[in-house]
């Protein structure tokens, strides 16, 4: 069980994380939030990787820093930004990782092994990543976050780059070891936690707007949830009130979707379902 | 054109230029105030000039002599003693001229310099497989000119490149000589110089420099497109490694091949002998083609100038290609390496550590180069050893061991002893000078000899009493006894020959930097720091790994780039190793008691030590570089530039290598 309690992290005055206080327990945790809303910083608090301005963060009882290598040894990490080494072959740079994470190296073999071909890759594991794409660094990464099948799997954007056969391939993988660990998933791809994430944590200005379970958070913002239609003139001139509202194109003609607390004159409830985007906008791109 | 500009403008290739020479001057430097014997000087030098006319005739004579006798047997012997005889017959009337030769012999044999133009020429060369690595390769070749003539201005880039970095590194160790040594004389003739008293030509000493740039640029450039040829139909690494095998091959046939043997062209007709080009003239040999006797300067000459041919026709016909044979062998190394993967054990951490060290990062290829250059330029010129006469030696038995008042007592009565013999001699020898009786004289005679006898005993022994008197007087100051030893050769290691420990501390602090600039930056240029922080072994652990890795690097470069100094120095031998450090003057500063063995260990020690911190410090400023060229550069300019600088004698600074080639404060 990972615990965090009353986190805060300042860049200076930059107040980026605000008194976090949240309980992670088994299973697939999504982190929501628009771009600088503090879940990379947060996944690097938890990593260790930078140093906290408060607060704390308890495993099982414990403070990670007091742990130190034997949190470490528990915890599986895919950064945001696409670390590796490019001249090391996909196999190599999984059997170096291995290594790092004190693992046995018949064991790191094997698992090299499966992983490779989780995420798809094996037949190409013995080119050098240099001449990797972007998605197929990325399901490296995944797969290297994986290796010693550690209790904590952080993943922070782990799709970006990927097709939609591997998002969803991922996605399914995630869902099937989520039972006996904690996976904590930042993105700002929403369908990516949609179908899987039990808990989402829709982080704004470095604190939790909405803590609960997509269908919580989805019922909480279902009568929130307008549409107007009409011409595409009028559909123009609404949105320069309502710019963060969404447009579709329908055989009926235009439709502006928005959220907000209050319904404006000429929008009506939406005909289909609410989903975790609404909720998103809902709450990181601001309330209206 | 455009290719042209593009590559010999550019900032890699001036940087290039830039760096060769800098490096080939300032170890050149190094050299000419090195305290080594490069060549004869002095009395010795104008014997050689004075016999030089007689070594002719004693030539021509010989010819005649063996002449005879092989012209009955016929063949390449005859043919080979009669091409020697009108040789050096055409050497009649050169009159070598004495003058400063030392920077001219020291330019003649610098491996460094040759080793430097190579480098570039191949650098440059192993430019151009990079916009395959790129994937520019299908954009270059859509182009107009993006394919034969694409091939031909790169020919002649190489070319050029081979040519310019020649002239230059060349023009910089003759300003540098100029500077340390002096005027070379470059209008004199080339005989003047007595390692070149075999060159069968009348030429001047600026002839042979130029013609060595041009020949040097030959090799070099032969070099550069042979990496071109071979990068452009196969992949990178496996042209370099057949590269490397092609020109280490040419090395040791070179290096073994006799030049009697019946397999002599392969060592003379080759890239290798060609790049050393001093051969050619400071020895003399007429190779055997089909029973004439060539000399083998045009042998070489003319052999390489067709592989040059040969080699430009080559890649000016197979580089315009795609380079489709690249995906084929570059997927036989791919097989090779999967295979290796799937089927060998997972390295512990310190081997991959080593492995991006050593090998992603190319480390190995600075260490070998290195050391290579550094232990055989250490080589090449020997020190003038400390001589002892019979009678010093004699005196130093007499009198070894800890210095007492007694011993120097005894020491000043045998002076006294000597020298009143000698009065009595030169009493007797005055009382003589009137006399012309055949006794008188030949007493007269023996008198003298005597004395000339006293006065070298005396001459020996005065050292000793001094020596033996400051001994003593520090021994009584500081209660350490000293002993009396002979102390030529540690002055030798320690205090005389700043020039060469100097120079080997560049050299360590050269790989150091190169070696381990990207230690940690290539990590935060691959972003790889959070992965690294987020594993179980990825910090403390990763950084033990990371140091102890420079540690033993940094003590191997040490102790076989100073090894090699401290073996030329005690060729015959380091004596009383177990007497007190301060028997020797210049370690007086020690405050406790310390055998000289002990201090000799003790300073390889601070040495080593110094190295690893300086590896240590390397490793500091890599971790705050994004990449290994800012911590290449950062590094250069707090350990190299003051290095230089101090070593060179230009600005009297303290520097990384005072502590690296630590000898004595």
């Amino acid at each position: 069980m990972l615990e965090l309690k009353n986190l805060t992290k300042k860049y200076g005055d930059n107040l980026v994380l605000n008194d976090i206080n949240f309980t992670f327990d088994k299973g697939v945790y999504g982190l929501l939030g628009a771009n600088g809303a503090g879940k990379s910083t947060l996944m690097n608090l938890i990593t260790d990787n930078i140093k906290r301005t408060d607060g704390s963060i308890f495993y099982n009882g414990t403070d990670i820093l007091e742990l130190g290598a034997k949190f470490r040894k528990k915890v599986g990490y895919t950064p945001q930004l696409q670390g590796m080494y490019e001249d090391f072959t996909a196999r190599a740079f999984l059997h170096y990782i291995g290594t790092l994470k004190g693992m046995k190296f018949s064991e790191c073999k094997a698992q090299t092994e499966e992983f490779l071909e989780v995420v798809g890759l094996l037949k190409v594991a013995h080119k050098r990543l240099g001449s990797f794409s972007g998605g197929m660094r990325q399901r490296v990464l995944i797969a290297a976050a994986m290796l010693d099948r550690p209790e904590i799997l952080i993943l922070d954007e782990p799709t970006a780059g990927l097709d939609p056969e591997e998002r969803i391939r991922l996605r399914n993988y995630i869902a099937d070891i989520s039972r006996d660990r904690t996976i904590i998933l930042a993105t700002h791809v929403v369908s990516d936690i949609e179908s899987i994430a039990g808990s989402v944590i829709m982080l704004c200005k470095g604190k939790p707007a909405a803590v609960g379970s997509p269908a919580e958070l989805i019922a909480g913002v279902k009568d929130k949830v307008s549409e107007f239609c009409g011409s595409y003139e009028e559909i123009s001139a609404l949105k320069a009130d309502y710019g963060k509202g969404q447009i579709y194109q329908t055989e009926k003609g235009y439709i502006l979707r928005i959220v907000s607390d209050e319904r404006p004159e000429g929008f009506s409830p939406v005909s289909g379902g609410v989903d975790l985007e609404d909720v998103y906008l809902y709450y990181a791109e601001g309330r209206k | 054109m455009s290719e042209l500009r593009r590559v010999l403008l550019s900032r890699r290739t001036l940087l290039y230029l830039v760096i060769a020479v800098f490096i080939g001057s300032v170890f050149f430097m190094y050299d000419c105030l090195s305290e080594k014997q490069i060549t004869l000087t002095g009395e010795e030098l104008t014997a050689y000039i004075d016999g030089y006319p007689e070594f002719l005739n004693d030539i021509q004579n010989n010819a005649d002599e063996f002449g005879t006798i092989a012209a009955l047997s016929g063949g390449f012997s005859a043919e080979n003693i009669r091409k020697t005889a009108v040789d050096y017959r055409k050497l009649t009337g050169v009159t070598p001229v004495v003058g400063e030769n030392k920077g001219f012999v020291l330019l003649s044999g610098y491996i460094l310099g040759d080793l430097l133009i190579a480098a570039v020429t191949l650098l440059v060369a192993s430019s151009f497989s990079e916009e395959r690595k790129k994937g520019l390769v299908t954009l270059v070749r859509s182009t107009k000119n993006g394919r034969r003539m694409l091939s031909v201005q790169r020919t002649g880039i190489i070319l050029i490149v081979a040519l310019a970095s020649s002239i230059l590194v060349h023009t910089g160790c003759i300003l540098t000589s100029t500077l340390a040594c002096g005027n070379m004389g470059v209008l004199r003739p080339i005989q003047s110089v007595p390692e070149f008293s075999l060159c069968p030509f009348g030429i001047t000493i600026l002839d042979y420099i130029v013609f060595s740039v041009l020949m040097k640029a030959l090799a070099s450039a032969a070099a550069g497109l042979l990496l071109y040829l071979l990068s452009s139909i196969m992949e990178s690494v496996l042209s370099f490694a057949i590269c490397a095998a092609g020109i280490a091959a040419e090395y040791l046939f070179y290096g073994m091949i006799l030049p009697t043997d019946r397999i002599a062209g392969l060592k003379f007709c080759n890239i290798a002998a060609v790049l050393r080009t001093d051969l050619f003239f400071n020895e003399y040999c007429n190779l055997n083609i089909f029973g004439k006797a060539i000399g083998f300067l045009p042998c070489a000459v003319v052999s390489m100038l067709i592989v040059l041919v040969v080699l430009c026709v080559l890649c000016i016909l197979f580089t315009s290609g795609g380079g489709n044979g690249a995906a084929t062998s570059g997927s036989l190394v791919q097989k090779l390496s999967t295979w290796f993967s799937k089927k060998a054990p997972v390295p512990p951490l310190p081997l991959w550590e080593m492995k991006k060290v050593f090998i992603n990062q190319k480390g190995i290829i600075i260490l070998a180069a290195v050391v290579y250059i550094a232990v055989s330029s250490a080589l090449q010129y020997r020190y003038v050893l400390p001589h002892y006469s019979d009678v010093t030696q004699q005196y130093y038995n007499k009198y070894k061991g800890v210095i007492t008042e007694e011993t120097v007592t005894k020491m000043h009565k045998d002076y006294e002893v000597l020298d009143d013999a000698r009065l009595k001699s030169e009493l007797e020898l005055s009382a003589l000078s009137g006399l012309d009786t055949t006794d008188a004289i030949a007493k007269s005679k023996d008198l003298q000899m005597k004395i000339g006898t006293l006065m070298g005993r005396m001459s020996a022994l005065q050292p000793l009493i001094d020596q033996a008197e400051e001994g003593l007087a520090y021994s009584k100051e500081s209660g350490i006894e000293v002993q009396l030893i002979k102390t030529k050769t540690y002055e030798l290691l320690l205090l005389d020959d700043n020039a060469t420990t100097s120079k080997n501390s560049l050299y360590i602090i050269l790989s150091i930097v190169g070696i381990f600039a990207g230690i940690c930056a290539n990590e935060n240029r691959s972003n790889m720091n959070s992965t690294l922080r987020t594993s179980l072994k990825g910090r403390g652990r990763l950084t033990a790994i990371k140091l102890v890795l420079i540690g033993v690097t940094s003590i191997i470069v040490t102790a076989s780039i100073f090894a090699t100094q401290l073996l030329q120095v005690g060729e015959q031998g380091f004596n009383d190793l177990e007497a007190a450090a301060q028997s020797v003057a210049c370690l007086r500063f020690m405050p406790f008691e310390i055998s000289l063995l002990g201090y000799l260990i003790l300073m390889f020690a601070v040495r080593m030590i110094s190295a690893f911190a300086v590896g240590a410090f390397v490793m500091l400023v890599s971790r705050y570089c994004r990449s290994s060229v800012t911590s290449i550069c950062i590094n250069s300019t707090i350990l190299i530039v003051p290095a230089v600088l101090s070593g060179t004698g230009i600005l009297d600074l303290p520097s990384a290598a005072d502590l690296i080639g630590f000898t004595v404060i």
